[in-house]
């Protein structure tokens, strides 16, 4: 059997980027997933769908906030915006992560040598 | 948190994901179209992109979802949704399921009215009783022989002298009494009325754990010599007759002449240690048992085994460990009571005396032992009932899988697992159990009404809304949904096979399988019941050794009339002679007790001549006459004479015995001219026994005859007897008023107990065994009506599926018959399988009631023949109708189908 999705990210990296992304301004599904495309340069390959259980993960724990409304090309869309629990939580992660990057990274260096 | 707020609003966050999701296709399609792309290339570009929304959709909502209990909500909305599209298939399982579920729900109610529910009394597990036995009345023999289910007072003072073993040891009088109750200011306009009373040790109430609803119960100091007379009275009496007079603690009352105050009045709900009846009106120290029964005292008599008695184990104590104590203590009370100087014989007694002890958590019923048989053979019929029902709907189940397996191949394409849809699938099976057993209830309710209707006069309170009565109709439903349910959902959640093109294999085989087994129950379940049904025909259509057509019983009581013993012989002439004169009646006489009344004695009796074997005890049933006993009843005089007008006080005494009696004390030798010491000692002269008479049932007409022994009722001074039978010319009930009227002439103080006609009171005594018979023959032929929809069900579906190659059988030149004979022949050897299965299951099973079976053998050919035969012929019928679908088939129709 298939399995239903390729997982090329780690558990959480999804939701990190959304948070990051959503840090710098309030946006809506579509362009939030063309936002992480194009500053990745097409490097991380993600499904579009994907984004939505994250974006529903993150409303249950209340670290963002939807609303409808219309946007610049004067289309109905769902904006979600950043709470002040995700500022902390995204504050939070990211240092992990940065830590977590840096063991790697020396591993990795260590390996090599 | 805030989960609460989320699952009302959970509709709100559902219906925006989805909206999201479609205005993010949209605006993707509309981009790559503005980027030059075609709207079809787009749309499919789009999709790719995003994924499987469907999927993505439900992963989505997944996330609000708090716990397993919700996604088992959706399966279940889901399963409605479902039923909702088929509500046939859902009625006729529903109705299939209230059919075996309720029918168990009734007959466990009445199992748990009867036979499950502990005496309302504290830590009931802690008791044990002397003997659990209903019949009322002691044993008698001196000494008793074997094992003694009734004490003398004496025996019950050394138990509790010598206790070790118990808490408490508390003795009551096993049997209640006729009381005659005066209140002194009128309570009501009547001067005398009737009631109950039991003689209870003073420690009853305690050892039972039982407090009062007002004032107290009797205590120990109020069952000593020279006590003040008390009387305790239950709740019922205090409600019904008392109107809940507050003031009731403290009133006067006089029963049986002598003056007691009511002291308490019971806990509510408490009726004693007898289960089944009302509970005794009044509650009296044994003390006072002279004056209650107005009698000698038997306080003092070590020959009166008249007490039976209720213990409270001590902690730790086991019943055996405290029965084998007591047996210890027993005899050498029983050596230290008869001394050195005892004869063998009682030396012998002694050392075969013993006491068995019997849990008393569910204290003594009359209907526990009257009907615990009858219900348990009921029970084991309807569990097989609910199988057959089951066995149908997993059938009906299978045959809708074929046309599910699309349904199921696109939930599978959307990603459910295996698991999630056999979870699905038992979902709805349960929800249709659940739903089943709904019905079930309310069709239990109304069996128990019926069945209630029957024995309600033993005051079963059994309701369907008894905690344990829903907790078993729960349980057998979900044990029911899982039963039927598991093997199709197993069987559709194999559809993976099916995605793959292939159409899926035919489920024919199991449902075949399920078909025989059907067959088999339902063949088992009629078998049983015409083995049933033919022994009540024998039971109903036996000679019960007296003629029971115009005889009228008329049922009163001198004691309550206050006569005295020296005027009773007198009273029972004066009775006689009044009513013999009255128009219409043929003969009168007098005795104890009349046939199939319920009541019977037994006495030890010496004969001369006869030399018992070691150990065997030498008893009679015993009843005293008046002159036309034997004319009155019809039972016929074989040799000598019958007992008549001639034998008075003064005049030899007199005995008459039955044949059985002859069989076992004088090998078939006449008896007549012999002499016997029945139910007395050598001290009085014997009674010589004057005559022959046929046997007569009198207790239990399944029963082979006992010995027994009539002597002349004038011949035992002092005897109270008041059944009155009277032969009438005519109709019996159109004489019951007139005969009533005559003795009320002789002593307007006479209380009229009962009037009742013989055939009528015979007729009563086959109620259980009808009963019995009727419910188990119409819960087979349910199961066989199942059955037969069943294989019908089955049958059809094989056609059908089938329709194609018929169709081309004909073409090949196959006739309608060949095609009829083709699907009968089919149903006929799933019939034959299913009744030979059947005759063998039949065969052991029918031997658990052989017990109650009456001269009919557990493997009886003729009802094994009929009932087989019953079964193929119904089986044909069910698969006949199908063929004939099956023959009209149109060859040309068939081999387009598809």
């Amino acid at each position: 059997m298939k399995k239903p999705d390729r997982r090329d990210l780690f558990p959480g990296a999804l939701e990190m980027m959304i948070l990051r992304t959503l840090r710098r301004q309030p946006m809506h599904g579509y362009a939030l997933v063309q936002h992480i495309k194009r500053t990745s340069d097409e490097l991380l390959q993600i499904e579009e769908g994907s984004l939505y259980p994250a974006l529903q993960r993150l409303l249950k724990d209340g670290l963002v906030r939807a609303e409808w409304g219309i946007s610049s090309t004067n289309r109905r869309v769902r904006r979600y915006q950043l709470t002040a629990a995700g500022i902390k939580h995204l504050n939070r992660e990211v240092s992990n992560f940065e830590r977590m990057l840096e063991g790697v990274t020396r591993v990795l260096a260590g390996g090599e040598a | 948190m805030n989960w609460i707020k989320q699952l009302f609003s959970r509709r709100r966050l559902y219906s925006d994901l989805s909206q999201e999701i479609r205005e993010h296709l949209e605006e993707k399609i509309d981009e790559l179209v503005a980027g030059g792309m075609s709207s079809e290339e787009a749309t499919y570009a789009a999709r790719r992109d995003f994924g499987n929304a469907i999927l993505i959709e439900e992963r989505g909502r997944e996330v609000w979802k708090c716990n397993w209990l919700e996604s088992a909500l959706q399966d279940a909305r889901y399963a409605i949704r479902q039923l909702r599209r088929n509500p046939g298939f859902a009625i006729v399982v529903v109705l299939s399921l209230a059919l075996g579920i309720g029918l168990n729900t009734a007959i466990f109610t009445v199992v748990d009215a009867v036979l499950l529910r502990s005496l309302p009394v504290k830590s009931p597990g802690e008791l044990v009783l002397l003997s659990d036995s209903p019949s009322t009345g002691g044993q008698s023999g001196d000494p008793l022989i074997g094992r003694w289910s009734t004490v003398s007072y004496e025996v019950y003072l050394s138990f509790v002298d010598h206790n070790q073993s118990f808490q408490g040891i508390a003795a009551f009088r096993s049997g209640r009494d006729a009381m005659e109750v005066h209140w002194p200011e009128a309570v009501s306009g009547r001067q005398s009325e009737r009631a109950d009373g039991q003689l209870v040790s003073g420690n009853y109430f305690e050892v039972l754990g039982v407090g009062a609803a007002l004032g107290r119960v009797l205590g120990a100091a109020d069952d000593v010599p020279n006590a003040r007379p008390v009387a305790a009275i239950s709740h019922d009496y205090w409600t019904e007759r008392l109107h809940s007079d507050p003031d009731a603690v403290g009133r006067a009352v006089d029963l049986n002449g002598t003056p007691f105050t009511i002291v308490g009045v019971a806990a509510q709900g408490f009726f004693g240690e007898r289960v089944g009846g009302d509970a005794p009106d009044f509650w009296l120290p044994l003390t006072f048992q002279p004056e209650v029964m107005r009698r000698e005292s038997w306080l003092t008599a070590t020959r009166e085994y008249w007490l039976n008695f209720v213990a409270r184990l001590k902690p730790g104590v086991t019943r055996q460990q405290a029965e084998a104590v007591l047996n210890v203590q027993f005899r050498q009370f029983l050596e230290s009571q008869a001394g050195a100087k005892a004869s063998p014989r009682v030396q012998q007694a002694i050392k075969e005396a013993n006491i068995l002890l019997v849990p008393g958590r569910y204290g003594i019923s009359f209907l526990r032992d009257f009907y615990s048989a009858p219900l348990h053979i009921l029970m084991g019929i309807v569990v097989l009932v609910l199988l057959v029902a089951c066995a149908n709907v997993a059938n009906l189940l299978l045959s809708r899988s074929a046309v599910r397996q699309k349904e199921i191949a696109v939930r599978l394409i959307a990603g459910a697992t295996r698991g999630r849809l056999v979870r699905q699938m038992l979902t709805e099976s349960l929800l249709l159990a659940v739903l089943g057993g709904g019905a079930g209830l309310l069709l239990a309710n109304w069996c128990v009404h019926l069945l209630g209707a029957i024995i309600s006069r033993d005051h079963v309170r059994a309701v369907t809304t008894a905690p344990g009565v829903l907790a078993f109709t729960l349980a057998v439903s979900v044990l029911t949904g899982l039963a039927f349910g598991l093997v199709p959902a197993l069987r559709l959640s194999r559809t993976e096979l099916a995605v793959k093109g292939a159409a899926g294999r035919s489920p024919s085989g199991l449902m075949h399988g399920l078909i025989v087994l059907q067959i088999t129950v339902s063949m088992t379940l009629l078998a049983g019941a015409g083995l049933l049904a033919r022994s009540l025909v024998n039971l109903e259509a036996q000679n019960l050794g007296f003629n029971r057509d115009n005889v009228l019983l008329v049922q009163t009581d001198p004691r309550l009339a206050g006569i005295k013993k020296e005027d009773l012989d007198g009273l029972y002439r004066q009775i006689l002679d009044r009513v013999n004169t009255l128009p219409g009646v043929r003969s009168a006489t007098i005795a104890y007790y009349s046939p199939m009344s319920g009541h019977y004695s037994t006495v030890g009796l010496t004969i001369q001549g006869y030399s018992p074997h070691p150990g065997e005890n030498v008893i009679t049933n015993l009843n005293e006459v008046a002159p036309n006993y034997f004319e009155t009843l019809a039972i016929p005089v074989l040799a000598g004479r019958p007992i008549g007008a001639q034998d008075t006080p003064i005049s030899p005494k007199v005995a008459v015995v039955n044949q059985a009696f002859e069989a076992r004390f004088f090998h078939g030798q006449n008896p007549v001219g012999h002499y016997a010491w029945i139910g007395h000692d050598s001290q009085s002269p014997p009674e010589e026994i004057v005559g022959l008479v046929g046997d007569a049932r009198y207790v239990d007409p399944g029963k082979s005859p006992e010995p027994f022994a009539y002597v002349a009722l004038s011949q035992v001074p002092g005897f109270f007897a008041g059944d009155v039978e009277v032969r009438t010319t005519g109709d019996p009930s159109a004489a019951a008023a007139e005969v009533r009227q005559a003795i009320q002439d002789v002593d307007s103080a006479l209380p009229i107990a009962s009037v009742q006609t013989l055939p009528r009171r015979v007729t009563a005594t086959f109620d259980q065994p009808r009963l019995v018979g009727k419910l188990s023959m119409l819960f087979s032929v349910l199961a066989l009506v199942l059955a037969a929809v069943g294989l019908y069900g089955v049958m059809a579906y094989w056609v059908a599926r089938r329709t194609q190659e018929i169709g081309v059988r004909m073409a090949l030149g196959a006739r309608k018959t060949d095609v009829l004979r083709l699907v009968v022949g089919r149903g006929l050897l799933l019939a034959l399988m299913g009744a030979g299965f059947g005759l063998m299951a039949a065969l052991s099973l029918t031997r658990l009631i052989a017990s109650s079976l009456y001269h009919v053998k557990p493997a009886d050919p003729i009802t094994f023949g009929l009932v087989s035969f019953v079964v193929v012929a119904v089986t044909l019928f069910a698969s006949y109708i199908p063929a004939r679908r099956a023959a009209k088939v149109d060859p040309m129709v068939a081999l387009r189908y598809e």
